[in-house]
């Protein structure tokens, strides 16, 4: 059990932490995820600062160190500053439902665009966030550890978003842990057949 | 309660380590949404806020929403002034994305929430319906229920069903965990009605406004999409919302007659209560001589157990069974023994042995497939190891072939039979017949230039190695699927 909560509670902490949105955001799929992103980049926050504007918003500014490149116009090694709505200045909250990443957060992040500008510069919000824990399991938005990437069905209705691209297959960390006792079926996926995935899922909407 | 969920907000922003938002909630018990600045062709997009506000408003949280057509005071997204809601063709000068619907702008305090402004991305087709949501155009009436929750304190819930969930498709009302996350807020505006009857009888609760809600126990009950809640038990407890006003009918029992009221001023049957204020207590007196289902001398409307079967009124009514009949099936076992207590089955069989009959058992030997399943496919409903191989039917990738239960591939050849079992291939070819699948078997003599060739030596482990996880990955690609991968010999993740 020890076990169990020192592996998961940050999957859990994260999913706790995704609560607090406050939006209504549309769900999308994995082929819009890796096609329609500006770029998409495996990085570690280094800092947040937050700032107020004279109306009273805030806006937090995170420094990503890029440690990969899944496509786009970055260089892995350079610092990567975005912007996200909301924020804690003193005692004073500003909110949009934003959830911003954490000091020393390390993950998967698609981002939407660059140069700012954006409520949110994640596409689809907690849909293009996926977060590395130290053993290298990724996990979703949704809070689950991601199995794999399955095929994309035409969906037959709109929905909010879940935490989570459609097509993004994802198991409760637990779920896996069960199953390990017995006969293993499904595994996580590694962070670098992800990365391959994505890749490959955004050179073949270019062709 | 509201120290439980400052507590958990507390852990999530120590986790944070940062400068993040936590959650915060209104310091009184009312919030009052401006939708002057509204626009749209008609008033639809106003009638859907108020409709909105009053969906949440009916049901028993205490919590009070409102919505006016004035425009209010101050200014859109700054931190003072009233609240509004509107369309925008930007979120308070960000750009929407291209994948926000809407979104809440709150400012807290100290924890107070001071000001919230809903804003509707105006790039949108929006409209106002029922049903499931539809591509052409978002339903603005459930997004505005949503953000309206998001807007007094409540955020996603990932539990299905909920109006709060994200993937709220189907709900168009606050549903009982929704009520009571908002109950955690904002708890101190709902009173106990207890409601008590003599002799035989019972009482019918009926709240007045169309749609409002009574909690009892774990259930909500609600005149406007919900049963109306009938008082069978001598004593009932009741959670209403403040200033909520009911109707209650006295229900005499045949045989009895009601004869007055204690606490309620009439002395109709039926009488409709003031407005709840505070906590109230009242009592239905009935005449005619009390029923005694299983004469233990005690009146079923005083017995918890009427038929004295062993199962509680309560249980009974839980699971369907008769409470007035000890044996509702009349298959010879009383309802407490009776391990399908609603369908006849004189034999008990249950080959499982989980508690529950076979007659009524989806999984009557519990291997994990279906009753149903298992007739599908041939295996049998009352061995859980149909093949006797050792593996549990709902475990065994192939249930009725004594020689195979896993494949790891998931080619449908048996890993036993396999000849590259940890790659893909349907075909099983080995084109030089070694007894290794060309699909990891770097001596097949067709390798391509791009991926070495045989000669490659004593890189042959290592080559093999990472060749099986590439033919693995592009295989599995090609079929649109890509989970993951797993080269023979290497290990599992530790999960």
């Amino acid at each position: 059990m020890r076990f169990l909560l020192i592996r998961f509670l940050p999957g859990l902490l994260l999913a706790l932490s995704l609560s607090l949105q406050a939006a209504s955001i549309a769900e999308i799929d994995s082929l819009r995820l890796a096609r329609q992103s500006q770029a998409a980049f495996q990085g570690e926050v280094l800092a947040i600062r937050a700032e107020e504007t004279p109306a009273g918003r805030i806006y937090s500014f995170v420094d990503f160190q890029v440690e990969d490149v899944v496509f786009g116009p970055l260089q892995p090694g350079s610092v990567l500053t975005l912007r996200f709505t909301g924020g804690r200045v003193g005692d004073r909250q500003f909110s949009a439902g934003v959830e911003i990443p954490r000091p020393g957060e390390r993950g998967i992040y698609f981002v939407e665009s660059i140069d700012g500008g954006l409520i949110n510069p994640l596409l689809g919000w907690a849909q293009g966030r996926f977060h590395i824990e130290d053993d290298g399991t990724l996990v979703a938005g949704n809070g689950e550890v991601v199995t794999g990437v399955g095929p994309v069905k035409a969906a037959t209705a709109l929905r909010l978003s879940r935490g989570v691209a459609r097509g993004i297959e994802t198991r409760p960390g637990g779920a896996l842990q069960a199953q390990s006792r017995g006969v293993t079926r499904v595994q996580p996926m590694t962070v670098d057949a992800f990365k391959a995935v994505i890749r490959s899922l955004r050179e073949g909407g270019k062709r | 309660m509201k120290g439980t969920v400052s507590a958990i907000v507390l852990g999530v922003s120590l986790f944070m380590g940062g400068p993040s938002v936590e959650a915060a909630a209104w310091p009184g018990n009312q919030v009052l949404f401006m939708t002057g600045d509204l626009n749209g062709n008609n008033d639809g997009w106003k009638a859907a806020v108020e409709e909105a506000a009053r969906r949440w408003t009916d049901v028993p949280t205490g919590f009070r929403f409102a919505a006016s057509r004035q425009s209010g005071s101050g200014q859109l997204c700054a931190s003072s002034g009233d609240n509004k809601v509107v369309f925008s063709a930007d979120s308070c000068g960000d750009a929407w994305g291209s994948t926000t619907l809407a979104v809440t702008h709150w400012w807290s305090s100290n924890g107070e929430i001071t000001k919230a402004d809903i804003l509707f991305n105006s790039g949108k087709n929006w409209d106002v319906y029922d049903g499931l949501m539809r591509f052409s155009a978002v339903d603005f009436r459930r997004v505005a229920m949503h953000e309206i929750g998001h807007a007094v304190g409540l955020g996603h819930n990932s539990a299905a069903g909920r109006l709060m969930s994200p993937t709220a498709g189907d709900t168009y009302l606050p549903q009982l965990d929704d009520i009571n996350d908002l109950r955690a807020l904002y708890a101190e505006a709902t009173h106990t009605l207890n409601i008590t009857h003599s002799g035989n009888g019972r009482v019918r609760v009926e709240p007045l406004v169309d749609g409002t809600g009574v909690l009892q126990g774990n259930t909500l009950y609600s005149s406007g999409y919900a049963a109306i809640l009938d008082c069978n038990d001598p004593q009932c407890s009741l959670t209403v919302q403040d200033g909520l006003r009911l109707r209650l009918t006295a229900l005499p029992a045949n045989g009895s007659s009601f004869q007055s009221w204690e606490g309620v001023n009439g002395n109709t049957a039926t009488v409709e209560l003031d407005p709840l204020f505070g906590d109230r207590a009242v009592t239905a007196h009935f005449s005619g001589q009390a029923v005694d289902t299983d004469g233990d001398g005690i009146p079923d409307s005083q017995d918890s157990d009427d038929d004295n079967d062993g199962l509680s009124d309560a249980e009974e009514q839980a699971l369907g069974t008769d409470p007035l009949k000890p044996d509702t099936d009349d298959d010879g076992s009383g309802d407490a023994s009776d391990n399908c207590p609603l369908r006849a089955n004189a034999g008990q069989q249950d080959t499982d042995g989980d508690g529950r009959g076979d007659v009524c058992d989806a999984d009557d030997d519990n291997d994990g497939l279906s009753d149903a399943a298992e007739a599908g496919l041939g295996t049998d409903p009352l061995n859980p190891d149909s093949d006797g191989d050792g593996h549990d039917d709902g475990e065994d990738a192939f249930p009725t072939d004594a020689s195979e239960w896993a494949d790891t591939d998931g080619d449908r050849t048996g890993d036993h039979a396999d000849n590259c079992p940890h790659v893909p291939n349907a075909g099983q070819s080995d084109a030089d017949g070694d007894g290794v699948g060309d699909a990891c078997d770097p001596e097949d003599g067709r390798m391509t230039p791009a991926e070495g060739s045989d000669s490659a030596g004593g890189l042959g482990g290592p080559l093999l190695l990472s060749l099986a996880g590439l033919l693995c990955l592009r295989g599995a690609a090609r079929r649109g699927r890509v989970s993951g991968c797993v080269p023979p010999g290497a290990s599992t993740h530790g999960i």
